[in-house]
């Protein structure tokens, strides 16, 4: 199984900004371009990559980049485990 | 006609016909009427013209609750019920309501206050009251950081309702989204547009929907979108420009913003039988008061890059006076809440064909190409933020008021810069906290630069010029 991309990475890429600008307490509203329209970029990268399914309540857990990691930490040590 | 029998009309006309279907079910017109008529009664204790704020989030109670002020001869206060608290506490703290019908938890409000929360049902036929001059008082950003309250009157929400019944006839078939807030006055077309005409009003609720409107539009197979046009670009991101998505829509209608010729060519390329109207208008002429009416085949004549703002609505009159446009007509608010000053400033008489008319004078610079007309710039440091109507001085009083000596904001690309000379021991992060407390999500700013002297042109004012060369650098 290929592993997902790291979170970070996905968030950057996701919001069109260098991986550096973001930092563990990054999330919706306090980065310049963790704006809806980039909340919206991220929760459809999170749907193609880690499977998560867009609801009121995935919207408003994965709004910053700590509950990200966790997921892809979860996903991961899964992964591990089924191999 | 007034809108209070418009809606009776559909009521008696198709009382089982869907007036509105939300997440906790489909409420009938009869049922709807029933909402509204029951809490006017109720609101007819507070006197002839109860002065109502209305604190209920998108949905068939804050609409029935619109109605309701109306019947019972009042005025009401709309507001965003997703605001900050500090803002709503102002805003209803310079509105002084008799009465709030919704919720107040969180809010800083005198006790005095009574609140009503439940909307009881009352089935008898309603009897509108004498209504009072005003219909509603909207409020807006404000330069001095107070909020700006503009006061709609009653016969300018009829014209207004009466061009949008004839511009766009909805009727029992139609299925119509409602997306802006409440406290957005884009709203006031879904409400009554859609109210007032038997068609069906469909509430966003849900953050996923208002995230992927292009999937709520599927699935409730709506025929009316109205929004501003940057949603247009939410769903192009979320690949919702396709004819799954778009298929069942009729009419598409934006303001709030300028549309780009490039959101109308991908939106008629999901949806070419789709007819597209972009409408310009303040707040302070009644959401809008133009209309440029697209199609797949003849949109192109009406673009530059953006879409021009269109011709003036019957009854209103547009007036280009140096460059500014001023607007005149029936869809002109009284003024300002409370604020003779700024009401003398902005709506001013006119000469016009040796005739004198009092009119708004927008702030709005346009130019003429090709015989239409086109948005070009502010004359002031107001800005429009995904349609939301903002005052860049807003931003700088937040942060003055939270000890920068010198503050300053500029937009660039989409994004605020404020610069600011900060005291010793400034923390950034603690700033933006304390600004998320006390402005709207999109005003605060999405960078903060301490300097240690904002820069100063020959005139020793703030050189916004110097500082939006800066921003620039600083996103690149």
């Amino acid at each position: 199984m290929s592993m997902p991309p790291a979170p970070v990475a996905l968030i950057a890429e996701a919001l069109g900004c260098a991986e550096s600008s973001l930092a563990e307490d990054s999330r919706l509203g306090n980065h310049p371009n963790w704006d809806s329209v980039g909340h919206l970029s991220v929760m459809l990268a999170l749907e193609q990559h880690y499977g998560v399914e867009i609801t009121d309540e995935t919207i408003r857990r994965y709004d910053n980049v700590a509950a990200i990691r966790a997921r892809y930490t979860d996903m991961t040590r899964r992964s591990a485990l089924t191999e | 006609m007034d809108v209070v029998a418009r809606l009776l009309e559909q009521a008696t006309r198709h009382p089982h016909q869907a007036a509105v279907v939300e997440r906790g079910g489909t409420i009938s017109y009869r049922d709807f009427v029933a909402r509204a008529w029951g809490l006017a009664q109720r609101l007819a204790q507070f006197g002839p013209h109860p002065k109502v704020a209305i604190l209920l989030p998108q949905g068939a109670d804050g609409y029935a609750a619109m109605f309701a002020t109306l019947m019972a001869g009042g005025f009401y206060l709309p507001c965003n019920t997703g605001s900050v608290p500090s803002k709503l506490g102002s805003i209803i703290g310079l509105f002084q309501p008799d009465v709030i019908v919704g919720h107040r938890e969180g809010l800083a409000l005198p006790d005095s206050i009574p609140v009503l929360a439940d909307l009881p049902l009352d089935r008898g036929t309603p009897v509108p009251c004498p209504p009072h001059r005003l219909a509603y008082v909207i409020f807006t950003s404000g330069s001095t950081g107070l909020p700006k309250g503009v006061m709609i009157p009653r016969q300018g929400l009829n014209a207004y309702t009466a061009w949008a019944l004839e511009a766009m006839s909805p009727g029992v078939e139609d299925r119509w989204s409602q997306h802006p807030n409440m406290g957005f006055d884009l709203s006031v077309l879904d409400v009554y547009g859609a109210l007032c005409s038997g068609a069906s009003l469909h509430p966003l609720q849900s953050e996923r929907d208002r995230m992927l409107p292009g999937r709520f539009i599927a699935s409730h197979r709506l025929t009316i979108w109205n929004s501003v046009p940057s949603v247009v670009d939410m769903m192009a991101k979320a690949g919702d420009l396709t004819p799954e998505r778009l298929g069942s829509l009729r009419l598409l209608t934006f303001c709030g913003e300028p549309l780009y010729a490039a959101q109308v060519a991908a939106l008629v390329r999901a949806n070419p039988t789709a007819v597209i109207h972009n409408t310009y208008g303040p707040t302070e002429c009644t959401v809008s008061c133009t209309l440029a009416r697209l199609s797949a085949d003849d949109f192109t004549q009406s673009c530059d890059d953006t879409v021009a703002l269109g011709e003036a609505i019957p009854g209103m009159a547009l007036h280009l006076v140096e460059g500014e446009l001023a607007i005149s007509g029936p869809q002109l608010a009284d003024g300002y809440w409370q604020d003779e000053g700024r009401t003398a400033e902005a709506f001013r008489p006119l000469a016009v064909d040796g005739k004198t008319v009092r009119a708004y004078f927008t702030g709005d610079l346009v130019r003429v190409w090709d015989g239409k007309l086109y948005f070009e710039r502010r004359r002031d440091t107001q800005v429009k933020i995904r349609g939301y109507r903002l005052e860049l001085d807003e931003i700088n009083a937040a942060l003055r008021a939270l000890g920068m000596a010198e503050a300053a904001t500029v937009l660039v690309e989409g994004k605020l810069h404020s610069f600011v000379v900060a005291p010793a021991g400034f923390d950034p992060g603690r700033l933006r906290h304390a600004l998320e407390n006390r402005l709207e999500p999109h005003a605060v700013p999405g960078y903060i630069h301490s300097l240690a002297q904002l820069p100063r042109n020959a005139n020793d004012k703030v050189d916004l010029a110097a500082l939006t060369t800066q921003a620039g650098i600083a996103e690149r």
